[in-house]
């Protein structure tokens, strides 16, 4: 028993993740690749009847205007750029954190409100605050010694936000269902009906049915549907741990790739940018893969 | 000392030792205190990049969703025409069907709309719609309807009902 107490203490000990300047330099390339994909596309939308957002006071509709649009898309990318060599985030980010939530907001604005690209901008903004932190610390002299470095502490916010999406995400679920999420979650298979029709009415191809097995299986057995929600509500509530120290960081980033692949396969909803930031911000696999090296490295050097 | 000093200093203790606040900061604003300042709106709890993230937070036992079809019924591939996937067009629709919920006063449910109300939203969307619909594809349509099919879950079977939701001819 107290084996397993000092297992638990160690693994729920709170380490904060002082990134190596290696690991900091592949930080900012995955969420600047994350940003880069997103900043894709061309947004065609000159009006905003349903505002969103700053868009309930300004008119954003400018933004669309290609002239606008063209070159400050490739301003932003030109700024992500220098932000992964090194230019420091209050300055580098501030072009694409908010042309991102300008170019967004106004898709948000036709009626439709997606939730694919959020958590890009969200973790792309909380770590341009750090960035301005930092400076703000280093002009006042308020530096503590022990503080994490602009790059260190850009990532753990971002990280932060990411993690607090899936926190929400959870709260809303016990909000919205008055605590009833669990128990209705037998439903899903008629959820699973609506998006697989869906997919197959916008290009009327029969491979979009092809999900349909899942629903058909679930509605016989709708324990499992709950089985399936049961387990992924604590996760996205816990979800906050994953900033707690690595490995927590690991099991819990993992764990909602995981949920999220199977979501896909089910639902045919594709959160790629919620699953890559995941892979960058908490599963952070080169960290993994230099550490078993470095075992591997240590146990050769006992056995020579 | 009174009692709101010691609660004042207590959250402040509380406050420096708390770990991790960025996170904690965006789950109440974006958990709590937003979706409570935007109440009285449609979507209460969405202000880009902030979101409560209400999706799949309640499985009903019932749900619906729309299809487009041609003049004929026939259903039309309407990415293909428009780019459009349906669960925009079907936010977009939800969005008309609340305007003309709270423009008549309405006390039915959204997804129970009289036949008028759901022909005045499709109308909408439909017309919003056709403005992003290949020129050449949508003049050999002449126009489009849009239908909404009602899922409900009854003894164990989904159900689907299939219902008018207006029509738009160029």
């Amino acid at each position: 028993v107290s084996g397993l107490r000092e297992w638990l203490a160690g693994v729920l000990r709170f380490e904060r993740m002082r990134l190596a300047p290696w690991e900091v330099l592949l930080g900012r390339l995955g969420v600047a690749a994350v940003v880069w994909l997103a900043l894709d596309g061309n947004s065609d939308f000159t009006t905003q009847d349903h505002p969103n957002g700053l868009a309930r006071w300004f008119d954003l509709t400018w933004l669309s205007n290609d002239h606008v649009e063209t070159p400050l898309r490739w301003g932003a990318r030109g700024c992500l750029l220098a932000w992964v060599l090194g230019v420091p985030a209050a300055f580098s980010l501030a072009l694409p954190v908010w042309l991102g939530i300008g170019i967004f907001t106004l898709r948000n604005s036709q009626g439709a409100i997606g939730h694919s690209y959020q958590v890009v901008h969200l973790c792309l903004l909380t770590a341009w605050l750090a960035g301005c932190a930092t400076l703000v610390r280093r002009w006042r002299g308020s530096v503590p010694a022990d503080a994490l470095t602009s790059g260190q502490l850009e990532l753990d916010w971002a990280r932060q936000a990411l993690a607090a999406g899936y926190v929400v995400s959870a709260i809303t679920k016990l909000v919205v269902s008055g605590g009833w999420w669990f128990r209705d979650s037998q439903f899903f298979a008629l959820h699973l009906v609506k998006n697989n029709d869906m997919q197959y009415y916008g290009f009327l191809d029969p491979a979009a049915l092809r999900g349909e097995w899942a629903a058909e299986w679930m509605m016989r057995q709708p324990f499992l549907s709950q089985v399936f929600f049961g387990l992924a509500l604590p996760l996205e509530l816990l979800a906050f741990l994953g900033c707690w120290n690595r490995r927590l960081a690991l099991f819990f980033g993992a764990g909602l790739v995981v949920f999220h692949l199977l979501v896909k396969q089910l639902t045919q909803l594709n959160f790629e940018f919620n699953m890559l930031l995941l892979v960058v911000l908490m599963v952070n696999p080169a960290w993994w893969f230099w550490r078993g090296l470095a075992r591997v490295a240590r146990g050769k050097q006992r056995v020579g | 000392m009174s009692a709101r000093a010691g609660v004042a200093g207590a959250a402040a203790v509380c406050w420096r030792r708390l770990r991790l606040k960025p996170l904690w900061l965006l789950v109440i604003w974006s958990a709590f205190a937003l979706p409570w300042l935007q109440r009285k709106q449609a979507k209460p709890g969405e202000f880009y990049p902030f979101s409560n993230f209400p999706m799949y937070s309640a499985f009903t036992p019932r749900t619906y969703y729309v299809l487009v079809t041609d003049l004929e019924d026939e259903p039309v591939p309407v990415t293909l025409l428009t780019g459009k996937v349906l669960s925009n067009v079907k936010k977009v629709y939800d969005s008309e069907l609340r305007k003309v919920k709270q423009a008549s006063g309405g006390e039915w449910r959204v997804d129970a709309m009289p036949l008028e109300g759901r022909v005045q939203a499709g109308e909408k969307v439909l017309r919003w719609l056709m403005a992003f619909a290949r020129e050449d594809q949508l003049e050999k349509l002449g126009g489009l309807r849009l239908k909404q099919v009602d899922l409900t879950w009854e003894e164990g079977r989904v159900k689907k009902t299939m219902l008018e939701a207006g029509e738009a001819r160029l």
